[in-house]
């Protein structure tokens, strides 16, 4: 019997090579403002700004240092206690990140194996995790947030169930579609047929092949999490002061908008911009791991 | 009977209905079948004969709307399928292992050809060590006839051509060394020569080991040369069964002829088809299936079902099997049936 040569693969290789790096260029564009603010947020205790939570009434409502009657003590200005926003932006943006990744996670967990379920055994199952998905889809978020922080008081697991519950059903929605088409690829019935038990061919195949478009689902929740999250502490839902959040920080500059707009501005810049970038990784995350490009 | 004297597979009077919009469908109908270990047995007939949904079911692979209604089906004396029993997860890649149409595509794409061999070798062979697992993938991959070993074991699915990923999806089947081997038109999306290499590389495994392999095509020529027997099904049925150089030298129903004078020939001698499509068979059907396109259906053939005549090594399914071999030559050209 003649050997079979592999000639081919190299050069598609290369090519392969080129149009993952271009992809990988503007993924790396989005990525790192994103972890830069990230990083400085996490490491705020360890930065030289002054403490979040001290009220300096004599200071109160003083403007961002470039404007008349700001100084660089406070390059963002303070709030009417006289905290500093700049610190308040860091810290709070700290406990944004920590709640939308939490929040993420405990959605996209459960609602990622549901949809796994859902869309491999189909029949029963399928029918019982869809119809929840529907129902979850069709509850007004901001009504069920309110029903279950108004029942169990304003806790941050509270806040995370909440989220979670706010995002499950999407990965579920999504993870089902994608599951459905790829059992029918080819290569699962070769695992059905050598005999690869069904739990394992569910986790470790299935999972896998569907990780490119959860992990796209997942950047792009981040930033409706970090929405959801400020729009909940703006209603007074969400964290409780001490704690800070950028949606809080929204909540309390309200009242002065009028006199000091920089107390409710600076941290709605800083949820649009990172919400922004999020979203803008998302995309290209989504045509990085783009199915036509990949070569199988 | 112990699991030495039983035949590797067989089935006997298997029926698999399908329950569709338009009522139930008959799919496969009374078909029995035996395979001994060392035998090729050949399953030929068109598209929609029944011959991938007999040999599915034996893995319990069937779609969900379809069911087995009578019969069963063993493997190695152990019922695995019969109406309302589903034992084939015992014997899937254990004791029977499945090479399909499209093998090349059956490979997880984001998983090592080394890391999937070595998930079924350790699904079936849990008492050997890795070491001695590993041995035993080298060994199968060095008898698929793929160089360099280490590199084709970790290297995904498409760093591999279409020949070398059909390989490897025998490999798969056959790395728990399966008393069956079932392969459904495993040959059939591969150029020429590559199907040629592959053939021999399926004979050479059932020479070497005593597996028994069930090859289903629909290229009768192929599986005149590969099959120790040959087992013809049309809508559902088999027709004819019997040993391969019988069923191609002197096939004996007229769809077997029919389909040997649909094969183009070098010598430019005219092809043949065969008019009209095959039924959609429900309970209701009344008489031989291929009545309306034989050529020489009679009023009988309407009528009454083709009853199943028993010839020496094998059968066929034809009112006009008996003593009347002049009779049925009328439908096929002369020297149309192969030598």
């Amino acid at each position: 019997m003649t050997a079979v040569k592999a000639a081919a693969p190299a050069r598609a290789r290369t090519r392969d090579k080129a149009v993952r790096a271009r992809g990988a260029g503007a993924v790396a564009a989005f990525a790192t403002p994103l972890a830069v603010i990230a990083v400085l947020c996490l490491a705020a205790p360890l930065l030289p700004v002054p403490d979040p939570s001290v009220q300096v009434l004599s200071d109160a409502l003083k403007p961002p240092a470039w404007l008349d009657g700001g100084d660089w003590s406070h390059p963002l200005g303070t709030d009417h206690l006289g905290r500093d926003v700049f610190a308040r932006i860091l810290y709070g943006g700290m406990l944004t990140f920590l709640i939308a990744i939490a929040g993420m996670l405990a959605g996209a967990i459960p609602g990622t194996l549901l949809g796994l379920i859902s869309g491999f055994y189909r029949g029963r199952a399928d029918t019982v995790i869809s119809r929840f998905v529907e129902a979850q889809l069709a509850l007004p978020f901001i009504l069920l947030a309110i029903a279950i922080i108004a029942g169990s008081g304003r806790s941050l697991p509270g806040l995370v169930l909440v989220l979670a519950l706010f995002g499950w059903a999407q990965y579920a929605r999504v993870v089902r579609a994608e599951t459905l088409s790829l059992r029918e690829r080819p290569f699962v019935l070769g695992l059905r047929c050598a005999g690869v038990p069904t739990p394992r061919i569910l986790l470790a195949h299935m999972l896998p092949n569907v990780a490119g478009t959860v992990l796209v689902l997942t950047t792009l929740q981040i930033g409706t999490v970090i929405l959801a999250e400020s729009a909940l502490s703006f209603l007074g839902l969400g964290v409780v002061s001490p704690q800070i959040s950028w949606g809080a920080m929204l909540a309390d500059g309200r009242a002065h908008l009028t006199t000091a707009w920089w107390v409710a501005a600076f941290p709605g810049l800083a949820i649009t911009v990172c919400v922004l970038l999020v979203n803008l990784l998302g995309d290209a995350l989504r045509s990085w791991l783009d199915p036509k490009k990949r070569r199988y | 009977m112990t699991a030495e004297q039983a035949p590797a597979l067989r089935i006997s009077g298997l029926t698999i209905e399908a329950a569709t919009g338009r009522g139930r469908q008959v799919l496969v109908q009374d078909v029995e079948l035996t395979l001994a270990r060392g035998e090729i047995l050949g399953l030929i007939g068109e598209s929609g004969s029944g011959k991938t949904t007999t040999v599915r079911s034996v893995l319990g692979l069937l779609d969900r709307n379809v069911s087995v209604t009578a019969g069963e089906v063993s493997v190695l004396g152990m019922r695995v399928q019969a109406p309302g029993v589903d034992e084939s997860a015992k014997v899937r890649g254990r004791h029977v292992g499945m090479v399909f149409q499209g093998a090349s595509a059956s490979l997880d794409p984001l998983m090592t050809v080394g890391s999937q061999l070595r998930e079924v070798a350790r699904t079936h062979l849990p008492a050997l060590s890795a070491r001695e697992r590993d041995e035993r993938i080298a060994a199968v991959i060095a008898k698929m006839g793929l160089p360099d070993t280490a590199r084709v074991l970790s290297s995904y699915p498409h760093q591999l051509s279409g020949g070398m990923r059909q390989r490897i999806a025998i490999a798969l089947a056959v790395v728990a060394e399966p008393e069956v081997l079932i392969t459904d038109e495993c040959t059939s999306a591969l150029d020429v020569t590559t199907q040629a290499e592959v053939v021999d590389l399926l004979r050479g495994l059932t020479e070497r080991s005593d597996m028994g392999m069930v090859f289903v095509t629909h290229d009768l020529m192929l599986a005149g040369d590969i099959c120790t027997r040959i087992a013809v099904m049309y809508a559902g049925q088999i027709v004819e069964i019997g040993p391969a150089r019988e069923v191609i030298g002197q096939p004996r129903h007229p769809y077997t002829r029919a389909l040997l004078a649909a094969i183009p020939r070098w010598d430019g001698g005219e092809i043949r088809a065969i008019d009209g499509t095959a039924p959609r068979i429900t309970a209701e059907w009344t008489g031989c299936r291929f009545a309306p396109r034989c050529p020489r259906a009679e009023a009988v053939c309407r009528t009454g079902d083709a009853p199943w005549i028993e010839l020496p090594g094998g059968g066929v399914r034809c009112h006009f099997a008996s003593g009347e071999q002049e009779g049925l030559d009328v439908a096929v050209p002369a020297g149309s049936a192969g030598q």
